[in-house]
């Protein structure tokens, strides 16, 4: 009688038992060091690159927090009186001059860095942030869903502010999608600014979203949701290969585009293992690893460019000033906001 | 020898209790008062942590595309609101007063929406009604090449329309408990009266039903609305550029780590459901009051035509919860979905579970929301049942038993965002400032900011009032009598704790560990926030932020996921409570 | 003389502004059954509650057995409770119930269990430990309290209405039973009842309260027949209450009737209440005259089995009150059989005497 009384009494108080237990493991600190990596590469790219590290320095335990290169900024201009993390890796080179001139950066030389291009690396002789590789904006358009809707295939930033595709155009947000905001910045500097505000307003005109990351707008081209998507160049390959109806776009007049870059966070204590990772970062088998995904990087290495890619990537790349990227980011955002964001209703 | 006036000497058990009871004070002061008073304080301050006044709510109402959110979310809040309790209504009305068949089966539909995350309401209909969802597309051309008609239409769903259709589906549940309940307890007698008068349906229905309802249908709306304007998984998914209160907390704080924007944003969110929550508890009473005086049930008779009418109508809200549901499902198992617009391409696959695929996040999340809702389940249960048994069982200090009896539901009037936000303003501040004094002391709960313990206790004062509000119902069946018998008896009160309240609380105890773990599971917007502790991410999260890069298809698995758990556990506990519970407490009966 | 067991003195206790007990001094003595007898909302159980240490005055002072217990905590007193709900433990079976507190005792599970077995011989259920509250009857539930009560051989035993929540007949035979059980046990017994056939019964002393305080303290036979204050005696059986003139010593008018009466303490000229039961009321001759006999004519006539109720409105002596305009009641009880053979019916005037012996002589307040 009382033997079901009891196995649900045991079972209630297990739970109990079992959340304070796991609740005190989760507190005891391993002896390994701990070091915290803050990151906007995306998912599936340290999905690759960090178990190699991990196979070569099983002692450090590195926690990685992931996220959009806006948010990643965010947080750690939040956290300036207070970091938390350790070390960056792979965040837009735009965003961390910004943190450098908040004097949150730690000057440091990482072994082989001779090596890095002298446009892939911070001036300064011990650098405050050295480059992996660049990425630049590109279009996902899925082919298929322009024949439905009987439109050609856009080729250039000029077609996309055409107003056959309107409502057909997807676009991350600058405020928080570096690939968001290399377009825009991209786009300021091709045509200047007063142009430039001219062709955003007209490309506003076709939007049918501003989405928060660069990936997104060309999954979503990729699932029909809506036909283009301005995105990276990456991540439009990436789906491509995929197999969906799905053409990679570089735009004829040149892609926006920026460097992913690392740097050491500067802290009362700065540990080893930070060192250690930063060191990893640019060997020769994680660059390789890079150039998998991205043509361009920062130690040139025998890897051939990636399919989808035009030939002549490097001229794709627009004449891009980092420092006035990072110089006028706050302006330029606040001003996207006001003209942009507003806009509630849709369509 | 002339009386005096005198006190009880209190025991050790007295003091054993008080003690207690003083801790459980500490505990809902710092879990609730601190970080609210964090929030608000933090509302008033610019993000050099300057006071400003109403600088930063100046600032709010004269962005337009801020304070347009506002609008938007009262907006859609008061039309899901609309829409929820009317389509509630019909399948309550159906489920009590009529004679239609399969009304458990109906039941169990109407409140499969609370096992799931509103995330997925979201997520469930881009794939049915987003730009190729499979009825924008009129189901990819099958009804075309068979029969010659195209079904298609779009419904826009981005913005107002999506969140319209996935809070609606997120509020029924509540709409149909709440009127299911209001209608069960109308009197036979008033109709049978009505019937004998000749009085026609119709006013009969405005005469009698709906009065006899009018709390609990207050009751509903005011719980729909609460639920619909604080909603962050819906306007998150298929929001569109239709931002809401919720959306703009998330965009200020994640986004653009704006947190005295967030915190005066979130102040915006809180006072409507402040506001609502008081009229709510009022409104309940009066319901509690109903609930007390005798009635006769009533016993629907059948009558064909209106029970077709209400049949057909159950089963295609039945149609409308199952197919969100299912489509998300099945989309978490289609490897590419563009390719459903050419049948030969469809192929079904796993990757979307996979932890190594690309851009997935793997399945490590939902371990962690398995994680974090048995700690809170069991942490919370233990926590919250103390709580409510020293309110109800502590002899004196009447004063502080009602504080925290009020402590104990204001949560209810929390947001999940604003729990989240106060939690990281509090928890993440490196230093406390004595109040009336300029003395600061190092923040002696910094050391649980990014550990899980954070979010459990996130989740056990998000969920508090429920779970708190069932225990203590349950402490109050039980005879008061028992206190009494067993001090008679000279046994201390902890035995008759173990011995016979915990076994006659059992049932409650046992629905509590449910819904904590059930809501810890399903809950995003209180844990938002709070991830960001390196290898906590979970579950819902998991499922924003993959939905924000655009991996629908793996948001879907993880979706698929907590929801198939969630249902196995309430399954279980069903069948806890209904075979063994009734067949082996010989005494329950 | 020997102390008394329990002495009460002063105890009061209000509630806000509501008094709830004004002043209460009561003695008990060793193997006593007291009953506290009155309406509800008079303060009895206030006073038990008290008395077990469950609710604190807040002036008075409470002895038991030579010791102070005003101020202990109730687990520190020495008492067993049985409740109107039975307030069994209904996740315990009756075995369970009864060894609750045998088990904090430390002894073994042997000598438990043969208390246990024990407390269910002395109350009848022998066969039934192992039963479930719910599977037990009401009248077997309060039996399993009442062993459960006096499981630990308590000083005291306080019931709250132990029969109130039982059928008529199971009430009548619990009643004797529990009187039995206190007899043999011999233990110092306080009982809260409302009922006054459980008080007369039972009690060897009945306290009768009011209002917060105890109108007379006396064994039954002396609150029936010697009720000392108008409400005792309204509230315990039926008395008729006839206002009077005070007139000389030993005698009072009443309506105009000349009664007799033993020694007033009131002087001449003061309002007074007569009051006598029913059964004391006899019939006269049709014209008997003279003192102490009144005209009272017949209201209704109440069928009550062995008896009937006869209740009348007393008549003017000098005839002149008009028929139904007979404002002062007087209820007589006559056997079935008297009231057989007399034939009496609805209207008409008969001739009663009011026996000196039996009237009851109150003061009037107010008019």
């Amino acid at each position: 009688m009382k033997r079901y009384q009891k196995l649900l009494f045991t079972c209630l108080s297990l739970v109990g038992i079992l959340s304070t237990i796991g609740a005190s493991t989760s507190l005891v600190a391993q002896n390994k060091e701990k070091i915290t990596v803050y990151t906007a590469l995306e998912n599936d790219q340290v999905a690759v690159y960090l178990p190699m590290f991990k196979k070569e320095f099983p002692n450090i335990d590195v926690e990685i927090v992931r996220d959009s290169t806006g948010v990643v900024t965010a947080k750690l201009l939040a956290e300036k009186s207070n970091p938390r993390a350790d070390v960056v890796w792979g965040l837009a080179a735009s965003s961390l001059l910004i943190a450098e001139s908040q004097g949150m950066l730690q000057q440091f030389a990482p072994k082989g860095l001779n090596r890095v291009r002298p446009n892939f690396r911070d001036a300064d002789k011990v650098p405050s942030w050295v480059g992996i590789d660049a990425w630049m904006s590109a279009f996902c358009v899925n082919t298929a869903e322009l024949k439905k809707k009987n439109v050609p295939l856009p080729t250039s930033w000029a077609d996309l502010g055409k107003p056959i595709y309107k409502g057909m155009v997807v676009m991350p947000n600058p405020a928080s999608s570096g690939t968001g905001y290399l377009s825009v910045a991209g786009i300021l500097q091709m045509m200047g600014e007063t142009r430039g505000w001219q062709y955003l307003d007209k490309l506003h005109g076709n939007i049918a979203q501003y989405v928060h990351s660069g990936s997104k707008p060309c999954r979503q081209a990729a699932n029909g949701e809506y036909a283009i998507g301005i995105s990276f160049d990456y991540r439009a390959i990436q789906e491509k290969a995929k197999g969906g109806p799905i053409e990679a776009v570089f735009p004829k007049e040149g892609s926006g585009w920026d460097i992913e870059a690392n740097a050491l966070i500067k802290k009362p204590q700065v540990k080893t293992g930070a060192k250690t990772f930063l060191n990893w970062a640019i060997t020769e088998p994680v660059m390789v690893e890079y150039a998998k995904n991205y043509p361009v990087t920062a130690i040139p290495t025998k890897t051939a460019i990636p399919a989808g890619y035009p030939a002549n990537v490097e001229k794709q790349l627009i004449k891009n000033d980092f420092r006035w990227m990072a110089k006028n980011r706050d302006r330029i955002l606040k001003q996207w906001t006001e003209k942009y964001d507003s806009k509630s209703v849709p369509k | 020898m002339t009386p005096q006036p005198t006190s009880q000497i209190l025991t050790l058990e007295d003091w054993i209790r008080r003690s207690l009871l003083f801790l459980i004070l500490c505990w809902l002061t710092v879990a609730i008062l601190f970080p609210i008073y964090q929030l608000v304080a933090r509302s008033f301050q610019n993000s050099d942590g300057q006071w400003i006044g109403l600088l930063n709510y100046l600032e709010y109402f004269t962005t337009p595309s801020l304070s347009t959110s506002l609008l938007n979310s009262f907006q859609v809040a008061i039309a899901s609101t609309f829409t929820s309790v009317s389509i509630g209504f019909i399948c309550a009305y159906a489920l009590t007063r009529t004679a239609i068949p399969g009304k458990g089966m109906f039941r169990m539909f109407f409140l499969l929406p609370i096992s799931i995350p509103s995330v997925t309401h979201g997520i469930g209909l881009i794939y049915l009604f987003g730009n190729q969802g499979i009825l924008t597309r009129g189901f990819f051309g099958f009804f075309q090449d068979r029969f010659g008609f195209d079904p298609s239409f779009n419904i826009q769903l981005y913005g107002f329309n999506g969140i319209l259709l996935g809070d609606t589906l997120d509020c029924l549940p509540l709409a149909i408990i709440i009127l299911t309940t209001a209608l069960t307890i109308a009197d036979a007698r008033l109709y049978e009266a009505a019937q004998s008068l000749k009085t026609p349906n119709w006013r009969t229905f405005l005469q009698v039903t709906l009065p006899g309802i009018r709390y609990g249908l207050l009751s509903a709306i005011l719980v729909c609305f609460i639920q619909a304007f604080t909603d962050f998984g819906v306007p998150i998914v298929v929001g569109g550029q239709f931002n809401v209160l919720a959306t703009d907390v998330y965009k200020q704080v994640i986004g653009q780590q704006n947190f005295a924007m967030g915190a005066t944003v979130s102040v915006l969110l809180v006072l409507p459901t402040l506001l609502v929550f008081v009229v709510n508890r009022i409104v309940e009473q009066r319901q509690i009051a109903l609930v007390g005086a005798k009635v006769v049930p009533l016993k629907p008779k059948p009558n064909l035509f209106p029970d077709l009418v209400f049949f057909v109508f159950c089963g295609f809200i039945s149609l409308v919860i199952l197919s969100v549901l299912g489509t998300s499902i099945f989309a978490s198992f289609v490897k590419v979905w563009y390719n459903l617009n050419d049948p030969r391409l469809l192929q079904f696959t796993l990757d979307n579970y996979n932890v190594n695929v690309a851009g997935s996040t793997g399945i490590e999340p939902f371990w962690n929301s398995i994680q974090l809702a048995l700690y809170s389940a069991g942490f919370g249960t233990i926590v919250i049942f103390l709580t409510a048994y020293l309110v109800e069982k502590t002899p004196g200090w009447n004063q502080l038993r009602s504080f925290i009896t009020f402590l104990s539901t204001l949560p209810n009037a929390l947001p999940g965002m604003v729990v989240g936000l106060s939690y990281i303003f509090f928890f993440n501040l490196p230093s406390l400032i004595l109040p009336f004094t300029d003395l600061s002391i190092p923040n002696p709960f910094n050391g649980i900011y990014t550990s899980i313990i954070l979010l459990v206790i996130a989740n056990v004062i998000h969920y508090h009032t429920v779970s708190f509000v069932t225990l203590s119902t349950a402490l109050k069946q039980i005879d008061a009598e028992f206190e009494a018998i067993a001090a008679s008896m000279r046994v201390p009160f902890y035995i008759t704790l173990v011995r016979v309240t915990l076994p006659l609380c059992l049932p409650a105890l046992s629905q509590t560990v449910v819904y904590l773990f059930v809501n810890s599971l399903r809950t995003v917007s209180a844990l938002v926030f709070l991830y960001s502790a390196p290898g906590l991410l979970l579950a819902t999260v998991a499922i924003v932020n993959l939905e924000d890069a655009g991996e629908t298809a793996a948001a879907a698995a993880m979706s698929t996921l907590v929801v198939l758990t969630s249902l196995t556990i309430q399954g279980i506990y069903g069948l806890m409570t209904q075979r063994l519970i009734n067949r082996s407490f010989g005494w329950m009966q | 003389m020997t102390n008394p067991y329990l002495q009460l003195e002063g105890i009061s206790k209000k509630f806000g502004q509501f008094i709830a007990l004004g002043g209460i001094y009561l003695e008990i003595e060793q193997g006593e059954f007291i009953c506290l007898l009155g309406p509800s909302g008079c303060g009895k159980t206030t006073l038990l509650r008290i008395i077990a240490g469950l609710e604190q005055q807040d002036q008075g002072v409470i002895i038991q057995g030579g010791k102070d217990i005003s101020r202990l905590p109730a687990v520190r007193r020495d008492f067993g409770i049985v409740f109107q709900s039975y307030a069994l433990f209904p996740n315990l079976t009756a075995a369970q119930n009864i060894a609750f507190g045998l088990q904090n005792l430390k002894k073994s599970p042997v000598e438990t269990r043969r208390r246990t077995e024990e407390l269910l011989d002395l109350v009848g259920l022998p066969s039934h430990g192992h039963h479930y509250p719910s599977q037990l009857s009401g009248g077997q539930q309060q039996r399993v309290a009442l062993a459960r009560a006096i499981a630990l051989s308590p000083g005291l035993l306080l019931l709250d209405e132990p029969l109130s929540a039982l059928d008529a007949q199971v009430r009548v035979s619990l009643r004797q039973e529990i009187r039995q059980l206190q007899r043999r046990v011999g233990i110092t017994t306080i009982m809260v009842t409302h009922d006054q056939i459980e008080a007369l019964t039972m009690a060897d002393r009945i306290a009768v309260m009011n209002r917060g305080v105890i109108e007379q303290l006396a064994s039954p036979s002396q609150v029936y027949r010697h009720p000392t204050t108008h409400f005792v005696g309204s509230f315990i059986g039926a008395m008729s209450f006839l206002p009077a003139i005070v007139k000389g010593i030993g005698w009072a008018d009443c309506c105009g009737y000349g009664i007799r009466l033993h020694d007033v303490p009131v002087p001449a000229g003061n309002p007074i209440q007569l009051a006598i039961r029913p059964e004391d009321v006899r019939l006269a001759e049709t014209h008997a005259m003279g003192d102490n006999i009144v005209k009272a004519r017949v209201k209704g006539i109440e069928y009550l089995g062995a008896m009937e109720r006869v209740t009348m409105g007393l008549h003017s002596p000098s005839g002149v009150t008009p028929d139904g305009k007979e404002r002062e009641v007087l209820w007589m009880d006559l056997p079935a059989s008297v009231s057989r053979d007399l034939n009496i019916s609805v209207g008409e005037l008969l001739s009663i005497h009011l026996p000196m012996d039996s009237i009851r002589v109150f003061a009037r307040e107010g008019t």
